[in-house]
């Protein structure tokens, strides 16, 4: 299995990582909203969620938080004490329990899937 | 170095236009202002605390991608004319009419260019490859609009959260109650080609001669006949109906039996309105016909009276075909479409 990855073509290569960017595009709402317990502006958790290992690129990050917002799952507040205005993001209560069913919903999908690929390789 | 910075405000401002203007009005404001804030911060990440170059600047932009895409972005629904639920049907209709009003207007032409009495023909060829091309972009333009109503209309009453029942699918037709593809694509494409020939070219309908000189005889009144085509037209247009709706159903079923008859009533009155009254003939025909070329009146046959008759069994044929139609629906669909 290992060394087949090392034999892919420029073509299989972008095939995986289209897959693999379709996989994380399902994901997407759970890592923003775990991590807006405590208000972030845009940029912040950009930085955050980077440095965490789950980069998302702002020019999706911003409408997707305006789509939360709309849905009710965030709140918003313009933030204009510091030297810029910043729009500060925080979880609903709302929110929060679907959150929490997300969580819930993910450990098991995850649970599921590893038995399945796990089953696979042996 | 202040035309630098000045060079890259710039180019923020224009970016960010460019995304505001293809927002909702009530959204942009704001919109804008949070992306401005998002700019300047990767700004400073980018230029590490010093004063950020023209370069960062179109970096940072890049990053961010295409106006429009990130326009779109926020946007959340995908615009589009026609999606993919009419885009099949909408190319087959397409190729149909394009090709019927292609071939209709390259007849119709050619019979124009035969008739001739119009001067040049280099001139005519000229008019006559712009009327077909402004032609075909009229039966787009028109078959677009029609599929993007649809799109739109159907868009708004979304089947949403409305229960779909297996047993809601449509029986295979038994063979038998299929309408064959051809059936309606032919009747569309005769339709556009009657449609083509009676606006373009009514001086087809009448008795040409090419002898020395060129002779015509109208059939029509050409006066009444130009008065009349907007009923004309209707029963082309209703006829297209009824074959679309062929097209769409692609069997015998009640459904279409119940369309069929509705159509086919309204065009059988429009026709006999038309073609059944004597004002639309030409009532000299015979004398006229007598005055290019004479010939004997046959001793046992009133020639004269009969076309004065033509209304009359105009009329008896008009509703005995629509009968006929009309009826051979109905019992194929009473017979294999008691179904949807």
């Amino acid at each position: 299995m290992g060394t087949r990855w090392l034999v892919m073509s420029d073509e299989q290569i972008d095939f995986v990582q289209g897959l693999v960017s379709e996989l994380r595009r399902g994901t997407l709402t759970i890592s923003v909203l775990s991590q807006l317990t405590s208000p972030k502006y845009g940029y912040a958790l950009a930085e955050t969620l980077e440095a965490k290992g789950v980069p998302i690129e702002p020019g999706t990050l911003y409408p997707l938080l305006r789509r939360l917002e709309k849905q009710g799952l965030l709140t918003s507040e313009w933030e204009t004490a510091g030297t810029k205005p910043r729009k500060y993001y925080v979880l609903s209560g709302d929110g929060l329990n679907i959150y929490r069913q997300m969580c819930a919903e993910w450990k098991t999908m995850a649970e599921n899937l590893n038995n399945l690929i796990e089953r696979e390789e042996q | 170095m202040d035309s630098n910075k000045k060079y890259g405000a710039d180019l923020i401002e224009r970016y960010l236009y460019a995304v505001a203007k293809r927002l909702p009005k009530e959204q942009r404001a704001d919109i804008e202002k949070e992306l401005a804030g998002l700019i300047d911060d990767m700004l400073a990440e980018k230029a590490a605390g010093g004063e950020p170059s023209p370069e960062d600047v179109r970096a940072v932009l890049l990053e961010l991608g295409k106006p429009a895409d990130l326009a779109a972005k926020y946007r959340g629904s995908k615009n589009c004319l026609i999606g993919p639920d009419y885009y099949g049907f909408y190319i087959t209709v397409l190729k149909i009419v394009l090709a019927a009003v292609a071939g209709g207007l390259a007849i119709a032409l050619t019979i124009g260019a035969i008739a001739g009495g119009r001067g040049n023909l280099l001139e005519y060829f000229g008019n006559a490859v712009s009327n077909l091309v402004s032609a075909l972009f009229q039966a787009f333009a028109w078959v677009t609009v029609v599929f993007a109503l649809m799109q739109r209309y159907n868009a708004k009453i979304d089947e949403k959260g409305k229960q779909w029942n297996p047993s809601d699918l449509p029986e295979v037709p038994a063979k038998k109650a299929r309408i064959p593809k051809s059936e309606p694509v032919a009747g569309i494409v005769f339709t556009v080609l009657a449609i083509v020939l009676f606006n373009g070219a009514p001086e087809i309908f009448g008795i040409h001669w090419f002898g020395e000189t060129h002779a015509f005889v109208p059939i029509f009144d050409m006066d009444v006949f130009r008065s009349m085509l907007p009923f004309i037209n209707a029963v082309f247009v209703l006829g297209i109906v009824k074959e679309l709706f062929k097209l769409a159903i692609e069997k015998y079923n009640l459904k279409l039996a119940a369309a069929v008859t509705a159509i086919n009533i309204v065009s059988l009155a429009l026709t006999l309105h038309v073609f059944a009254s004597p004002a639309i003939w030409n009532a000299d025909f015979i004398t006229q016909l007598q005055a290019v070329q004479s010939f004997a009146m046959p001793a046992d046959f009133d020639l004269v009276y009969h076309w004065g008759r033509v209304p009359h069994y105009v009329a008896v044929v008009a509703v005995f075909g629509c009968v006929v139609d009309t009826m051979t629906t109905i019992a194929k669909g009473i017979r294999y479409g008691r179904g949807r």
